[in-house]
Parts: structure tokens; C-alpha cells; sequence
């Protein structure tokens, strides 16, 4: 029964919630509504949490920085054009809490160790998928010896799929930024790969050394 | 080893960024809706905005001439940056912005502020007809001559990696340099314009009492201006680090970093 309450309760927000569109949102929240915020958190949790995870790769400190970004949000919603999309406006405060969390939490710890396979991320199995786990991990290794700059671009491309235009507003800078800054990233992405990875270069064709 | 490095293209590139992509193993998302709500309570939206809340591009024109012309064109990468900009080392992360003789934006320029700039500390007193200044490492036995004064160095945070010395309009800025921040001092007055964007946000906290500016994150533009408000040419870029900004008992100080506020404060405050 108290699930079903829950449930119902949860099915009423949604409806609520579908309702209003974020500029209508944005400005009750600005009128004190704080509920009308709650609407806008439970929105956009999930890809501020995504992006919070990528860059810190720690959930509870994820789940710390989207608290306390959406919080800042609410602050500083007094700046926020009405009109513009919230979601950039969003996560650039989500990217730069979560930059900020991983340079103070000790640029010696490196994020190279908070990357080492994790038993939900390397499935055991069939070797295939172990294969391609481990795959997806070497990439992940490279990237972890980018920068902080370069993976945050790489990481709003393509792992949360936002289009050049929206990751320009995120890191603040103008969309011919972005595309420069992206393919500088890959291509330095690229040459680690090939230095260090040489068989995830090679794999397609064969050359692997084994 | 394979016996030559095999090169990528974009299309494998792309293929093992999607499987990386998809092999991340992203933890439920937690519900902070209720969270969040609950502890906005009823503090209306837009509270946390500084009393002098500005518009989108309003210029906070903030003092600390040394910081000032220095910070100007520096970026917060430590060693590279600084020695970058200054052309000592090669380095990545320096971003100079268009020069004042282009056109400039609507907003970029103090004298069409629809605001009066908020001021700490007196107005650069002289131009600067040089828009490139000249830095230069120093040994710390030799800063005090180069400053005129005893600089201080915060306290409890080990020695820093290096000094600068840069003059701007004659006037010398010490540069510090530590791992977690770069620190700017001077005792000249200046006059600092920075192009603040409506979502940076900005706090007035105190620095042992004294009113200071805290902007984050970086990202926003600055430059240095004359004394007739007129931007020093070539001296405008983008700071990508979060930025305090204060003036101590004589001097005028700016710490550059990533750190968080509470952790700038608490340099900040072994500082005179």
C-alpha cells in the first residue's frame, strides 16, 4: 500500500511536471516557488549527474556536486536570461563544481586509478565482452591522460551527445572554440591511443601483437 | 610492440568513443529533487545574487592594478602559463582575445556600461602605452628590491615554485607561484575591467575584514584600462580559474586557482 501511495504521489509530480516548461518553471521558481525548482531538478538530475560522474568518476562526489549545483543554480537564477536553455546554463555550473572537486580533491591522485576496471563495468563472461570491456577501458585510460579541458569536451560530445552549440554554452566559449577545442582533444586523444594503445589502433586490421 | 604505430582515422576514433561511451557504468541516479527542495526551504530563487547583481557583460571594474595588468594576461596554469604568455616557454593554455583597435563588443567596454563599476582601492593613476609587458624570474632574496617593498607570502603552504616579477605601466606585480594557485600582489593602484557573463558567479566575501571579490568559475574576460578608461591594448584574454580578489593592509592582491572559496580564504587570510 505505501508504495502504491508512493507511486501515486510520484505519478501526480510527473504529470505536474510535464506541464510546465522550464522558462514556466524558471520563473515561478523566481517568484519563490520552490517546488516549481524541484520540477527542473528532477529534469535534468540525470545528465547533470552523468556529466557530474565522468569528470569525477566517484558517484557520491557526483551526487554531492549536482546538489550543491543545483542549489547554486536556484542562487544565482537572478542571472539567468529567461529564453535560454536552462540545460547548458545548468551544467556548465555541474562541469566547473565537478572541475573544481577534482583539482582540489589532488591533482597527484591522478584519475587513472579511479578508472581501473570495476566489477560493473567488466563484465565477466563470454571473452568477447571481456574483450570489449577491457576495450572500453583502455579507452577510457587514454582519456584519463588528457586534460581535465579535453576530456570535459570529449565527455559532453560523446558520451551525453550534446550538439557543439549547447557545449558551447557550457564551457562558455563560441561554438569555432568548440569545434577546435574537440579536435585538438581528439586528436591528442588519438595520439595516446596510438603511443600507448597500439592495439586498439591496430585491432580492425589484425596487427595486434599476440 | 607492434613494428610501426597504426594510425586511426576519425571513423575508428568515433567507434571507440561510442563503445566507451556505452561501457560506462553510470550509478543510479540519485533523487535529489526532494533533497534540493528541502533545503532551498523557502529562500527565494536568485538570493545568493552579490547585492550588485549584474547584467549580462556589466563590468565589475575591480582595483588591484598589479594583479591588474598582469592577470591581465596571464592564465591560471601556473609556471607555463605565465612563462607562456610572457614568451619563455612554449605552452597551450594562454588565450589572447582580439586587441582594443578591433572592433569591440557592446559590452566590453567600461564606457558603455550601463553600471558604474564597483571600485576597490583608487584608479590606476597613469596610462599604459605599452600593452606588452616584460616578466622576468626572480630569486626570492632579490623580490623586495624588485617590489620596493617586503612582499608577504601566505603562510603554511611551503615555498613557492617560483617568482615573477612583470611591470605594467611601470609599475612592478609580484607573481607566486604554487602548485594549487597563483598569487599577484602589487602596491600600485590600477584599474581592472573584467567582462563578467551573467551566469559567472561572484561573492563579496571578506578577507580579514576587508571587502574582496570572489568570481567562478573562469572564463570570463579581462583587460587592463588607463586611466582615462581606456582599454590597454593587447591586454584583454579570458581567465579560466576561479579569481579572489582583494586589497590586504597596503596591498593589493589576487589569488588565481581552482581551489574553492573557503580554501582561498584560508590563504588569503595569512596574508597582511
Amino acid at each position: 500500500m505505501y508504495q502504491w501511495r508512493v507511486d501515486h504521489v510520484r505519478a501526480a509530480e510527473a504529470a505536474e511536471d510535464v506541464r510546465l516548461s522550464d522558462e514556466q518553471a524558471l520563473r515561478a521558481s523566481l517568484d519563490g516557488d520552490v517546488q516549481a525548482f524541484g520540477v527542473l531538478v528532477e529534469r535534468y538530475q540525470e545528465v547533470a549527474f552523468r556529466a557530474a560522474y565522468l569528470v569525477t568518476r566517484d558517484a557520491g562526489a557526483a551526487e554531492d556536486v549536482c546538489q550543491e549545483a543545483f542549489l547554486r543554480a536556484h542562487g544565482h537564477l537572478g542571472r539567468f536570461r529567461l529564453g535560454e536553455p536552462f540545460r547548458p546554463w545548468l551544467l556548465r555550473i555541474v562541469t566547473n563544481q565537478a572541475k573544481n572537486h577534482v583539482r582540489s580533491r589532488g591533482r597527484r591522485e591522478g584519475l587513472l586509478a579511479r578508472l581501473r576496471p570495476r566489477a560493473a563495468e567488466v563484465a565477466s563472461g563470454p571473452e568477447r565482452e571481456v574483450e570489449a570491456a577491457e576495450r572500453k577501458e583502455q579507452v577510457l585510460e587514454a582519456m584519463n591522460r588528457l586534460s581535465l579541458e579535453d576530456r570535459e569536451v570529449l565527455y559532453l560530445r560523446h558520451f551525453l551527445d550534446l550538439p557543439e552549440r549547447e557545449i558551447a554554452e557550457v564551457i562558455g566559449k563560441r561554438p569555432g572554440t568548440v569545434k577546435s577545442r574537440l579536435s585538438r582533444a581528439r586528436g591528442r586523444l588519438r595520439t595516446v591511443i596510438e603511443e600507448r594503445y597500439p592495439a586498439l589502433a591496430a585491432e580492425e586490421m589484425g596487427m595486434t601483437d599476440a | 610492440m607492434p613494428d610501426r604505430v597504426e594510425r586511426i582515422d576519425d571513423r575508428r576514433l568515433d567507434l571507440l568513443l561510442a563503445q566507451a561511451a556505452q561501457g560506462v557504468a553510470y550509478p543510479s541516479t540519485p533523487a535529489l529533487r526532494g533533497r534540493v527542495v528541502a533545503a532551498l526551504g523557502s529562500e527565494p530563487a536568485g538570493r545568493r545574487a552579490p547585492a550588485f547583481a549584474l547584467p549580462a557583460w556589466a563590468y565589475v571594474a575591480v582595483a588591484v592594478l598589479a594583479l591588474a595588468g598582469a592577470l591581465a594576461l596571464a592564465l591560471p596554469g601556473p609556471r607555463e602559463a605565465v612563462a607562456d604568455f610572457f614568451g619563455f616557454v612554449p605552452g597551450q593554455r594562454i588565450e589572447v582575445l582580439p586587441a582594443s583597435d578591433e572592433t569591440p563588443s557592446p559590452t566590453a567596454t567600461p564606457t558603455r556600461t550601463p553600471h558604474p563599476p564597483a571600485v576597490i582601492g583608487t584608479p590606476f593613476p597613469t596610462a599604459s602605452p605599452r600593452p606588452t609587458p616584460v616578466a622576468r624570474r626572480i630569486a626570492p632574496a632579490l623580490s623586495a628590491q624588485a617590489m620596493g617593498y617586503e612582499p608577504a607570502l601566505p603562510s603554511g603552504v611551503g615555498e613557492p615554485e617560483a617568482l615573477y616579477v612583470v611591470r605594467y605601466g611601470g609599475q612592478p606585480l609580484l607573481i607566486a607561484i604554487y602548485e594549487d594557485f597563483d598569487l599577484w600582489q602589487n602596491r600600485g593602484s590600477g584599474f581592472f575591467g573584467k567582462g563578467v557573463p551573467a551566469d559567472i558567479i561572484i561573492e563579496q566575501p571578506k578577507v580579514n575584514g576587508r571587502d574582496a571579490f570572489w568570481i567562478e568559475p573562469g572564463g570570463h574576460e579581462t583587460a587592463f584600462f588607463d586611466e582615462d578608461g581606456n582599454e590597454v591594448r593587447g591586454s584583454r584574454r579570458t581567465v579560466e580559474s576561479n579569481v579572489l580578489i582583494w586589497r590586504g593592509e597596503e596591498t593589493y592582491y589576487r589569488i588565481e586557482t581552482e581551489l574553492s572559496l573557503a580554501e582561498a580564504l584560508a590563504i588569503a587570510e595569512t596574508l597582511p
